[in-house]
């Protein structure tokens, strides 16, 4: 759909407001910032130089500025910049590395500060137009604007603790290492583009920048909330193939002994040397398995991301932590460009796994909620229970919770909106609606529920 | 924090540039002063919402005693200047405060209470003050090197004591004195370059943009088609002296040479007019005996502009304006007046004072010599006597032609005048005025083209006549027995056919015309004086921050009331029944003392122990989270009123 022609007036203007703002204050210092706005003001006093004389401060202020921002050229350093980086952050927590840096020159370097190199989030159109904004009482005064929404589009995407890190007297040859912080906005992969040395001109009002690039990446895994210990069901159910096939992984099942062949059995299991000495098929028998298997589905069937998708991911990457897994499984389902299964638990991988996979979940724009109603109940057999983390409760999705229940599989469900419960949610039983903004306050509440 | 010395520095600097050291000196010892004060004072957020508030208030009522008392450029200048003395309790409260630093939500309403913008913060404010304290003192207009001299050393010790790390002395020095170089360079300049561009926006103003207000020059709607629509603002208000008609012209310029469609006057520099006896008085020409007067007042856009004025003015006063000059076609222009003027004018209509008739007074466009002549000479204007002739021309336009604002098609090539004269016959004043002009002209009769307004329409509302937009006018000047004289050649009906394009809310529009008017001629302090007015204001001031602050108490004074009930509300079990046997036992004499607790008091009273089972279940139902079941709950209903039944009883 086509925003409104206001809109995209309205986008517009923010947006190049914003990007001349964040030019200002990421060149400025705050003493040139007060120098640009004193300029400003004197030309709108000084206007006529015959009613006041404050054109006379406009031509000393201008005269700074702009010979201040001529010096930058002179700024050469020749240093080398590094980091230590960690693999992986969480969304929304700080995660603290290190910046080393090496004066490859004979000088010494003085008055030094590095950054990293991270422009200011640039909302586009479509994730303005769609931005409901805040209720808050300032939101509403300046609504008319699009300012509120747009301020807090750019707040979400924000990499927060973007901070200039002084550097010490670096003497010719030596290297020094500072350390750094990052809160990553949001879950996925964190491109650190390169690093920039900083230095402002001798009166201290214009930043001169030499940008090294020196890019890595690092892995952001969702949100997590402290989740209350579920009690799902633990029967165990018959996992046919033993733990291997269960998990879909290597081939070393607990042997127990040959038998006779019975039509049906695979041909893969035949015992061909006892065959060849027997001259009769005979198949090799294994270990049946029994064990705990759960199953954690993650709705992502939502138009575009946004805070409802990256709440459920949280809430099912709080789960996928919470639920123990060294003696049971836990099947991670959800569609993307396909449907997909990942399994942890016995052995295969701690829930870190599971993260970094929802670490990295998009929205599916293209298939009906029915392609994971089908991946999961083709699983009902070997599940002993299933948490389901869902964004909307259309009529597919109360089918799929009412089949599972007449399958007689224990489902947890979890229900992720923007608003208050839709009126459907009373008639769906054990359903937990989270609030868009309040899901900590949700889970806690399910922990005290009888 | 700035480094010492410096804001006293700049507030000593401010009071020098704004002559007001006894305000600034007291006040630069009071930051300073700070310094060495051991105390300080933990000021809450809300204190400095609060004072950020009154500041705004102060900053409101100056805006409003600024702009009712000067021109909106003055008053911006004025409020500039003040600004340091308005938002000084704030750098003060700040260099007295433990934090050192105010609160953002008192610079940004958006910030205050919860709900906020989700921005939380605080600012020094010293540095800003200090740059408002140079430009307030810019804005006093001080001449002399004294004010780029002090901004530039106040920015100078600034940025020296915050000049970064690990910066040359030397590499500062160079860098700040070529800035100081060519900031003063830059400034002289500057300048000089707004003389040039003032010149030559005149010549543009005057020349392409608003012609019409050129003494020099008009355009006319002839030989435009469609229909004229005017306004019916009031610009003008005319008092004529007591039991005198008022002037029926007011001439604004006048004009002697016609090209196509426009009016141009030839050598028309203006020359100051001589200031009269007394004070704002001006002299338009000879002094007479003052027979003929008329107050009018007007509008003067940037104190500028050209006086509507009777045929024959000569004496204006109560004109209080830089300088008036006159050109010799009787224009008198203003400069540096007031932005409402009113003046008393002395005229003697049949005197007038413009230049003596020259040759270009006489002079017709060869294209229309051809026709015009053969009319003169029909209509016999050429053989009569001059006052005959305008009788005959006025007869001529009066009852063969028709007033309209329709302006009709001319066949392409033609000369509108002369299809107005010969063929459609209708047209509206400027037509009339113009072949008036030519027609005289032809005859041998000295004749010019004037602009102005009629006096036509007199308001009951205001008592005095009311002059339109569009009453706005053109007719002709003709030189007859050694004076000018006011030939008006378009048929007398204009006035009723223009009156019948009055709006429907044209009313309403006159009476806020005269209410600002009035208010105008108030502020003027029309025989009230400065010092009532500045009593008016402060009182005006006081009662806004009075109304400010009863509004804020009954809000506070709300609000613990309405949370006080929230509480009531939100307090479980208040409606037990069990309060009611407490009513009850108070009513009859056994009420619960202060000090004691319900339990206390039932041992007391109840010796039997009868409701010692009903409290139990009031305790319980107002204090334990889990609260009664539905059966208990009906168990202290039926308890309750069992006991009522039973004391009834008994």
């Amino acid at each position: 759909m086509r925003a409104p022609r206001v809109e995209v007036w309205r986008y517009r203007a923010l947006r190049y407001g914003f990007l001349a703002y964040d030019w200002i204050r990421r060149r400025f210092t705050p003493a040139g910032m007060l120098a640009l706005g004193a300029a400003a003001v004197s030309a709108g006093l000084g206007l006529d130089t015959e009613q006041s004389t404050d054109y006379q401060a406009f031509t000393f202020l201008f005269c700074l500025l702009s010979l201040a921002m001529l010096w930058r050229h002179l700024f050469r350093p020749r240093l080398l910049l590094g980091r230590n980086l960690p693999r992986f952050g969480t969304a929304g927590e700080a995660f603290p590395y290190a910046i080393t840096a090496r004066n490859l020159g004979s000088r010494v370097e003085r008055g030094l500060s590095v950054r990293e190199d991270a422009d200011e989030p640039v909302p586009t159109l479509a994730e303005f137009a769609a931005e409901p904004g805040s209720s808050s009482r300032w939101a509403r005064l300046v609504r008319w604007t699009g300012f509120d929404r747009y301020a807090l589009l750019r707040r979400r995407q924000r990499v927060s603790g973007l901070r200039e890190i002084p550097l010490p007297d670096l003497p010719g040859s030596d290297s020094c290492e500072v350390s750094a912080e990052l809160v990553p906005p949001r879950r996925g992969k964190l491109l650190l583009r390169g690093l920039e040395v900083i230095r402002p001109d001798p009166v201290g009002i214009f930043k001169a920048f030499r940008r090294e690039r020196s890019g890595a990446t690092v892995l952001v895994l969702p949100k997590r909330y402290p989740v209350p210990r579920l009690t799902l069901p633990g029967c165990r159910r018959y996992q046919q193939g033993g733990v291997a096939l269960s998990s879909l992984v290597g081939e070393s099942q607990e042997f127990v002994s040959l038998r006779d062949y019975r039509p049906g059995d695979p041909i893969r299991r035949i015992h061909w040397k006892t065959w060849a000495r027997t001259g009769k098929p005979v198949v090799k028998e294994y270990q049946d398995e029994y064990f705990v298997r759960h199953a954690l589905a993650l709705d992502t069937f939502l138009p575009a991301g946004g805070p409802r998708l990256e709440e459920a991911v949280s809430v099912a990457a709080s789960f996928a932590c919470s639920v123990l897994t060294q003696d049971s499984l836990l099947d991670l389902l959800f569609v993307g460009a396909e449907a997909y299964c990942f399994t942890a638990g016995r052995g295969l991988g701690g829930p870190d796994r599971i993260l970094e996979v929802l670490a990295c979940v998009e929205p599916c724009r293209d298939k009906p909620f029915d392609a994971l109603a089908y991946s999961v109940l083709r699983r009902r057999a070997t599940l002993s229970g299933c948490i389901c983390v869902l964004t909307d409760l259309d009529e597919p999705r109360r089918e799929f919770l009412s089949r599972m229940a007449a399958v007689g599989l224990e489902c947890r469900s979890f229900l992720v909106t923007d608003g208050d419960a839709p009126p459907e949610a009373a008639s769906v039983p054990g359903l937990r609606v989270l609030q868009v903004g309040k899901v900590a306050e949700g889970l806690v509440a399910e922990a005290t529920r009888p | 924090m700035t480094p010492p010395f410096l804001l006293g520095a700049g507030m000593a600097f401010w009071g020098w540039q704004t002559d007001s050291l006894l305000l600034a000196v007291p006040a630069a010892l009071a930051l300073e002063g700070c310094r060495s004060l051991p105390a300080r004072w933990d000021v809450p957020r809300q204190a400095f919402h609060r004072m950020a508030d009154r500041c705004s208030l102060l900053f409101a009522a100056a805006v409003v005693y600024a702009y009712s008392t000067r021109e909106a450029v003055a008053a911006i200048m004025w409020l500039a200047e003040t600004l340091p003395a308005v938002l000084f309790p704030m750098i003060l409260a700040q260099s007295l405060s433990t934090q050192g630093r105010v609160d953002l939500g008192a610079f940004f309403w958006s910030l205050r209470g919860e709900g906020g913008a989700g921005y939380r913060g605080d600012v020094d404010v010293s540095f800003p003050y200090l740059a408002l304290c140079a430009l307030a003192a810019g804005a006093a207009n001080k001449p002399g090197p004294g004010f780029y001299s002090g901004v530039v050393l106040l920015a100078g010790y600034a940025l020296w004591r915050h000049r970064p790390a690990g910066t040359s002395a030397a590499a500062w020095g160079v860098l700040f004195s070529l800035a100081a170089a060519l900031g003063y360079y830059g400034h002289v300049g500057l300048h000089g370059l707004q003389h040039t561009i003032e010149v030559v926006a005149t010549d543009l103003f005057f020349g392409v943009i608003h012609p019409e207000k050129n003494p020099s020059r008009t355009h006319t709607a002839i030989g435009s088609i469609g229909t004229l629509k005017q306004s019916g603002r009031i610009l003008l208000r005319v008092r004529p002296g007591a039991g005198q008609p008022a002037p029926p012209l007011l001439r604004n310029a006048c004009y002697d040479l016609v090209k196509g469609s426009e009016w141009f006057a030839r050598n028309t520099e203006f020359k100051d007019a001589p200031r009269g006896p007394a004070e704002g008085s001006w002299e338009l020409g000879p002094l007479r005996e003052k027979r003929w007067s008329a107050r009018i007042s007007m509008p003067l856009k940037d104190g500028e502009g050209l006086l509507p004025l009777p045929s024959g003015a000569f004496l204006a006063e109560d004109l209080p304006a830089a300088s008036v000059a006159l050109n010799r076609l009787g224009a008198a222009r203003v400069q540096y007046g007031p932005s409402d003027a009113e003046f008393r004018v002395f005229f003697e209509p049949k005197a007038s004072v413009d230049a003596p008739p020259g040759e270009t007074d006489l002079q017709v466009p060869p294209g229309q010599a051809v026709w015009l002549s053969p009319l003169a000479r029909r209509l016999g204007l050429s053989r009569e006597r001059p006052q005959d002739s305008i009788r005959t021309l006025l007869r001529f336009f009066h009852e063969e032609f028709e007033y309209s604002t329709d302006l009709p098609e001319v066949p392409k090539g033609a000369d509108p005048v002369r299809e107005f004269v010969l063929n459609t016959r209708e047209g509206h004043c400027e037509y009339f005025a113009t072949a008036a002009v030519l027609l005289l002209r032809a005859a041998g009769i000295p004749a010019r083209y004037a602009t102005g307004f009629s006096v036509q329409e007199l308001s009951r509302l205001e008592e005095a006549y009311v002059v339109r937009q569009r009453h706005a006018h053109a007719w002709t000047r003709a030189f007859l027995e050694g004076a000018w004289m006011d030939v008006d050649a378009t048929p007398p009906s204009w006035a009723e056919h223009d009156a019948g394009q009055s709006g429907f809310f044209e009313p309403m529009s006159d009476w806020f015309s005269w209410l600002r008017y009035r208010f105008m001629a108030w502020r003027a302090g029309e025989g009230s004086g400065g010092k009532l007015r500045l009593v008016v204001f402060a009182l005006a001031a006081l009662s806004l921050w009075a109304g400010w602050k009863a509004y804020r108490t009954v809000r506070h004074a709300a609000a613990p009331q309405a949370a006080a009930a929230a509480r009531v509300e939100a307090r479980s079990g208040m409606d037990s029944e069990f309060y009611r046997i407490e009513r009850m036992l108070a009513l009859s004499g056994r009420g619960r003392r202060p000090w004691e607790t319900q339990s206390a008091w039932l041992k007391r009273i109840d010796q039997e122990g009868a409701l010692k089972g009903l409290l139990l279940l009031h305790n319980r139902l107002r204090f334990d989270p889990r609260g009664l079941s539905a059966a208990e709950r009906g168990e202290l209903r039926a308890g309750v009123e069992g006991w009522f039944a039973g004391g009834k009883k008994g």
